[in-house]
């Protein structure tokens, strides 16, 4: 699935769009563009604050999976890293990675969740970062930035 | 006496004696002893039934067939679980023990079986089977709810902490108020909805409705004290209203009026509080009226979608809609311990977005108009 042919070519693009981004704004690989799905507003909110204080960009928040996907569907360029709740109305936050991952094979995929036992439905798919809930700012910061530099060293 | 007289008045003694239900049948499965306790499980009269196939217990015979051929190779079976057909049709679950009766050279002659009724066994089990459901879903709850709201919480501190700004300081305190806010709430609410589960006998006494929904506005009032909320109230002019209800009728009442103000993000909330009373007269006694007390909660919020408005009062899918607080679970529960009902719809008709229109309907039967009666099955559990 991850090596679909709408995958690559997607990815290919984001690519190109990153070599564009970098030419443009010189070494400004430390800010990753950032996806948030989480469906608790005020926790999104508070997201949004600490990517944003940390130099990082929001490049999309949403309260569903749904409207996460459809966001990257109809978007040019791709975030580089999603962070996900597991629990959302909808589809939950494992269906929501998959697809994302479908769309962009490149894309790092961060968990945030207080349900601990969906750790193991992230592992199936691949996903080895899921933090629990309550995370301290910093390691989730650190994830982050983590997933973001795996992100440039792998697409 | 004979020692074989004395051995049969032994065996007498035990099978009427015994808690198992002993059958004993020949070669041809035909039932030779059936004890009291047999009569008792099968409401048969050991007349009825000595002398007839021992198949008209089971489900059906192949099973019979199969379990004595069972018995033949191992000599015997021991706690079958099956069902046994009663005698007026109904079906008990049995464990069941069948063992070969040899005669003095050893030979086959028949089968002794020992039943025991296993429905309280089962019936405790479900019971069991419920309550640890119970348990874990409010343990998941509180967990998944806690840890979400602690979260934001800690993270915003952390960040104040630390001397970064924070939008403006004020909102990240109020988003950290709203927090705690929804964890007080959320342990409120599950001390309810275990209080009404385990509240069988009959809870109800006089409520005074008009009282009662000025309190609820007040206590939601003072809850958003960082927030202008235009509340509106319509009262009926007469004197006391009252209702036969359980007590917890003001915590359903405060949900309903909180969630209309919580989950509206509109600058200005707006809520209208509502109660009317009316009373039908049955048309062949007109002595006798069935008095509806409707209470609406009205907003200006983001409204409820149709597929969900069976949904959201249901706490078990109230986690997969991603919402998190057990409030309207508590309205629905109460509402039903009143005998009452609870719904959802458009403020105005085909059109969500306009807000929604949330509806408690108490119902009370009188003789005569003085007098106030439950309706009949109100506050069964």
């Amino acid at each position: 699935m991850k090596n679909s042919k709408s995958g690559s070519r997607r990815a290919t693009c984001e690519k190109n769009s990153l070599i564009v981004e970098f030419r443009d704004n010189g070494p400004a690989s430390d800010s990753a563009k950032v996806l948030i799905v989480e469906d608790d507003v005020d926790t999104l909110g508070f997201f949004k604050m600490l990517f944003t204080s940390a130099g990082h960009t929001v490049w999309g928040a949403c309260t569903t999976g749904e409207n996460a996907l459809s966001l990257c569907e109809s978007a040019e360029t791709l975030p580089d890293v999603a962070l996900l709740d597991y629990r959302l109305p909808g589809i939950d936050g494992i269906e929501t990675a998959e697809k994302l991952l479908a769309l962009d094979p490149f894309m790092e995929i961060v968990f945030c969740s207080a349900d601990d036992s969906a750790r193991k439905f992230a592992e199936a798919i691949g996903v080895r970062r899921f933090k629990k809930k309550p995370v301290e700012n910093a390691n989730l910061l650190r994830n982050v930035d983590q997933a973001y530099k795996d992100k440039l060293r792998n697409s | 006496m004979s020692a074989d007289d004395s051995t049969f008045k032994v065996l007498d003694s035990i099978l009427a004696n015994s808690q198992f239900a002993l059958t004993i049948a020949d070669l041809n499965g035909i039932l030779t002893v059936f004890n009291e306790a047999a009569e008792e499980l099968t409401l048969y009269s050991k007349e009825e039934v000595l002398g007839t196939p021992v198949t008209r217990f089971y489900c059906n015979e192949q099973e019979c067939f199969d379990l004595w051929k069972k018995m033949r190779r191992c000599g015997r079976v021991e706690e079958y679980e099956t069902m046994l057909v009663r005698k007026d049709g109904s079906l008990v679950p049995i464990s069941l023990f069948v063992a070969e009766i040899h005669d003095q050279n050893g030979q086959v002659v028949g089968s002794i079986g020992l039943s025991v009724d296993q429905s309280e066994k089962k019936k405790l089990a479900s019971e069991l089977e419920r309550e640890r459901a119970r348990v874990s879903f409010y343990n998941d709850v509180l967990r998944h709810d806690i840890r979400n709201a602690v979260q934001t919480i800690s993270g915003y501190l952390q960040m104040l902490t630390e001397g970064k700004r924070v939008e403006t300081d004020r909102k990240a305190i109020e988003v950290c108020l709203r927090q705690i806010r929804r964890i007080r709430d959320l342990i409120e609410n599950v001390g309810l909805l275990e209080k009404i589960e385990a509240q069988g006998e009959n809870i109800s006494r006089p409520l005074e409705l008009k009282a009662m929904l000025q309190d609820v506005i007040d206590l939601v009032r003072d809850a958003y004290t960082d927030r202008e909320v235009d509340f509106e109230v319509s009262l009926p002019i007469c004197g006391r209203v009252l209702v036969y209800g359980c007590p917890l009728l003001q915590d359903a009442l405060f949900n309903l009026v909180d969630n209309a103000v919580a989950h509206n993000s509109r600058n200005k909330p707006w809520v209208k509080v509502s109660l009317a009373v009316d009373e039908t007269v049955c048309t062949d006694k007109p002595e006798q009226a069935t008095i509806t007390h409707r209470i609406t909660v009205e907003d200006n919020g983001p409204g409820v979608t149709p597929e969900n408005r069976n949904e959201i009062f249901d706490r078990f899918v109230k986690l997969r809609l991603g919402g998190s607080g057990l409030g309207l679970s508590v309205a629905k529960a109460v509402a039903e311990r009143c005998g009452g009902r609870i719904w959802v719809e458009d403020r105005i008709e085909g059109e969500i977005d306009r807000g929604s229109r949330f509806v408690l309907e108490l119902y009370t039967e009188s003789v005569e108009r003085k007098e106030l009666r439950p309706r009949p099955g109100a506050n069964s559990s």
